[in-house]
């Protein structure tokens, strides 16, 4: 049986009220947790804050101060500054993302007191975690955040995943194709973007996999990953990346294949050498969010090193400055190329 | 006087041959600077005599094949070979001749990079190159300043040559053949018709290239000794000569 | 004026005359001769000296693009080449017999160059002969320790020949 949680919100215009109430009825078919909303914040498992107004800015400092059990959901543009442990739901209100916060919220909600609350059979939290640890151990999967996470997380699977009204598409993650006969490229970025949980996740063997995908064509998975990856992103660094972390690649990615940005070449340039994403914006004099996409569409792709967590006194990225010179020079050529 | 001859051992299946004929042995600085050259030349490869299949094509054109050549030797860091009357390097560019030995050079087998392209599809019978020969031998005798003369492929690949002198008669045919396609571009780009010598004036000496046929071309090298007008018009006659020869 | 210049370099057949052509303002003056040994069965002929091709910036300065002949045996036109060469485009046939070895020869013969500059890698004919794989490139690379940009090409093909320049261009801002 899923869980029910509820949600509070504060300092959301009556129009974005009204979308998060319909938007929350999604959630009545989840085999985890169903949503609801109320107006009492003591009764609530999360509340969700506008930060984009100073008000909004005030209570969530306030209510971290008063170090309140409930998961705090920040929704703003940028989320620029947030406390840490807060989530963060990025404007405008769209289904996908604030179910993806949902569940994440319902995940900080077991994990926040599984140190305490392991072993204990009772409460809502310890009901979620080991409704989430038996679904695990069946034949399908379900988990926390976005199908496109779970695949990155399971990297050496073949994996299903068939979605609400049943239409399929495979990836075979390990050899970065997929394979899909009614679906278009958008329903699948749409599918990598949707929460684990809407979607039917299922392993399947090599003999399986051959089976199933005879009479279809493969398609190469990267561009996918990349878009998808970039899509989600919202300026949050994936779980695991650090925003003071030393980021270096390994390989230069197929930027000709993934889309040629002329930021995304200047930061793989950079990253050649490595820096962190302070230097790299900069460098670059990109947004931050920006920055963050590309590094965790490369994590998605396995184009990073490992993480330093410790930053080098200096930046390699902090010693390259080309001469205005050579800029000049290099505009003209480009220019002149049309490129 | 000394005379090296030398034929293109991949051409043949077997290995040139040095007649001594002096103990006149003089370096021919070709830059001021040293080149840094290639190492992937097939006449890293010292070949050797397979008698056998001299003696069965003697009269017979003789295809490129890389079973008649010699494996390269990887074993040796440096080979001392004592020389008999009738000395059988490989290439002068890889041997540096004293008064008795040669010293071979130690093929680096990670720089046989070209492998593919060192064997030549072009090839000519043995009565062909012997005539060849000879006319290369008429050309040093009329012009008496001359220390070499080379035949070799436009795109690089020395055929015959006989010289006076230790010059890298490997690195002369290839950057011959740069310098003659050169000419012949330039030539073309100041709407001028064919390309008919490539001189280079040096102060102590000329090198003259011009071409033998499509595929084949001439490079005359001489000192002062011989007048410029008597080596182009000699080098004409000889080219001439060898486009009947090895057409 | 400085005389500034791109250098394509790669072994013979890979493209370099055929991407020079495809952006330069005039025909390349090309010194190309048949050839006579085993690469004739790829193509007729071959470079021996240099192609040449050239684009004019709006200020008039000319920026030269210079092709080396592919051949090792010509590697004394390519150290005369380089000089004031702004970067390299390393261009690999995927047809030959050893490709890696291809890429590594070239990385290796204008390490200075590239270490005083940089370098991109077009990956020519991988429609036709599909592996190596571009990832497996990658690999090579990432074995050696060098991160170079490196993608597939078709040399005929302008953008994609302007893509390897604008990636080069890109490199040697941050470098």
């Amino acid at each position: 049986m899923p869980q029910t949680l509820r949600l509070f919100s504060s300092q959301l215009s009556v129009s974005n009220l009204l979308t998060l109430k319909i938007f929350l009825g999604l959630t009545k078919t989840d085999r985890v947790a169903v949503w609801e909303y109320t107006d009492d914040p003591e009764a609530a498992t999360a509340v969700l804050i506008d930060t984009d107004t100073p008000e909004g800015r005030s209570q969530v400092k306030e209510w971290v101060d008063r170090k309140k059990s409930q998961v705090l959901i920040a929704f703003s543009d940028k989320g620029i500054g947030l406390p840490n442990g807060v989530l963060l739901l990025s404007r405008p209100l769209r289904s996908a993302d604030l179910l993806a916060v949902l569940q994440e919220a319902a995940t900080h909600c077991t994990s926040g007191s599984a140190g305490q609350e392991r072993g204990k059979s009772s409460g809502p939290a310890a009901q979620v975690s080991a409704l989430l640890e038996e679904t695990n151990t069946s034949a399908s999967f379900t988990g926390t955040g976005r199908v496109l996470n779970f695949l990155y997380k399971n990297h050496d699977k073949a994996l299903k995943a068939i979605d609400r009204v049943g239409r399929s598409v495979i990836f075979d993650v390990w050899r970065r194709r997929y394979y899909t006969i009614n679906l278009t490229r958008t329903e699948v970025e749409d599918l990598l973007a949707s929460p684990v949980r809407s979607v039917q996740i299922q392993e399947m063997s090599s003999n399986d996999l051959a089976k199933e995908i005879q009479n279809i064509k493969a398609q190469d998975s990267d561009p996918l990953f990349w878009t998808a990856a970039l899509a989600i992103s919202n300026g949050q660094l994936m779980l695991g990346l650090l925003l003071e972390g030393f980021y270096k690649l390994n390989r230069w990615p197929d930027l000709k294949k993934l889309g040629a940005d002329p930021l995304h070449m200047k930061l793989a340039a950079l990253l050649r050498s490595g820096g962190t994403i302070d230097h790299l914006a900069h460098f670059t004099k990109a947004p931050v969010e920006n920055i963050i996409d590309f590094i965790n569409a490369c994590q998605v792709l396995h184009y990073l090193e490992n993480q330093q967590k410790s930053m080098p006194s200096v930046s390699p990225v902090e010693q390259k400055k080309p001469s205005e010179e050579k800029r000049g020079l290099f505009a003209r050529i480009r220019s002149r190329l049309g490129i | 006087m000394k005379i090296k001859k030398g034929k293109l051992a991949a051409f043949f299946g077997f290995k040139s041959q040095n007649q001594e004929e002096s103990t006149e042995q003089k370096s021919l600085p070709v830059t001021d600077k040293p080149i840094d050259f290639g190492e992937d030349i097939h006449t890293e490869q010292p070949a050797v005599i397979d008698s056998a299949i001299a003696d069965s094509k003697a009269t017979e054109p003789v295809a490129i094949n890389s079973e008649n050549l010699l494996e390269p030797s990887t074993e040796i860091e440096e080979k001392t070979v004592e020389v008999e009357e009738k000395a059988t390097v490989a290439d002068p560019l890889e041997v540096e001749a004293t008064n008795t030995e040669f010293k071979m050079a130690t093929p680096e087998p990670t720089m046989d990079y070209e492998h593919e392209e060192e064997h030549l599809i072009v090839n000519y019978s043995k009565e062909q190159l012997a005539v060849s020969e000879e006319k290369l031998e008429e050309f040093m005798r009329v012009c008496p300043g001359a220390y070499g003369v080379l035949i070799s492929t436009v795109d690089g690949h020395e055929l015959l040559y006989l010289v006076k002198r230790d010059i890298p008669v490997h690195k002369i045919s290839t950057m011959n053949s740069s310098l003659l396609a050169l000419g012949e571009s330039i030539a073309r780009e100041s709407s001028q018709k064919l390309c008919q010598f490539v001189i280079l004036e040096n102060s102590d000496g000329r090198v003259v290239s011009l071409r033998i046929n499509d595929i084949l071309m001439l490079t005359c090298i001489s000192s002062k000794d011989t007048n410029l007008g008597m080596l182009l018009s000699v080098g004409r006659n000889t080219a001439g000569d060898l486009m009947k020869i090895l057409s | 004026m400085k005389q500034i210049k791109f250098i394509f370099t790669g072994p013979p057949g890979a493209g370099k005359t055929t991407a020079i052509a495809t952006i330069s303002e005039f025909p390349p003056v090309s010194t190309d001769v048949f050839s006579t040994d085993s690469l004739s069965k790829l193509k007729d002929t071959t470079t021996v000296a240099m192609d040449f091709g050239q684009i004019t910036l709006e200020n008039g300065q000319k920026i030269g693009l210079y092709g080396t002949p592919g051949q090792r045996r010509f590697k004394f036109m390519w150290d005369i080449l380089i000089q004031g060469g702004l970067g390299l485009i390393v261009l690999i046939d995927n047809r030959r017999p050893e490709p890696f070895k291809d890429l590594a020869m070239y990385l290796d013969n204008f390490s200075e160059f590239i270490e005083k500059t940089d370098a991109v890698i077009g990956i020519t004919c991988i429609d036709i002969k599909d592996t190596p794989t571009l990832d497996d490139y990658q690999d090579f690379l990432k074995e050696r320790g060098q991160i170079y940009p490196s993608f597939a090409i078709d040399a005929r093909n302008k953008d994609d020949v302007l893509f390897l320049l604008n990636t080069l261009l890109t490199c040697l801002e941050t470098s």
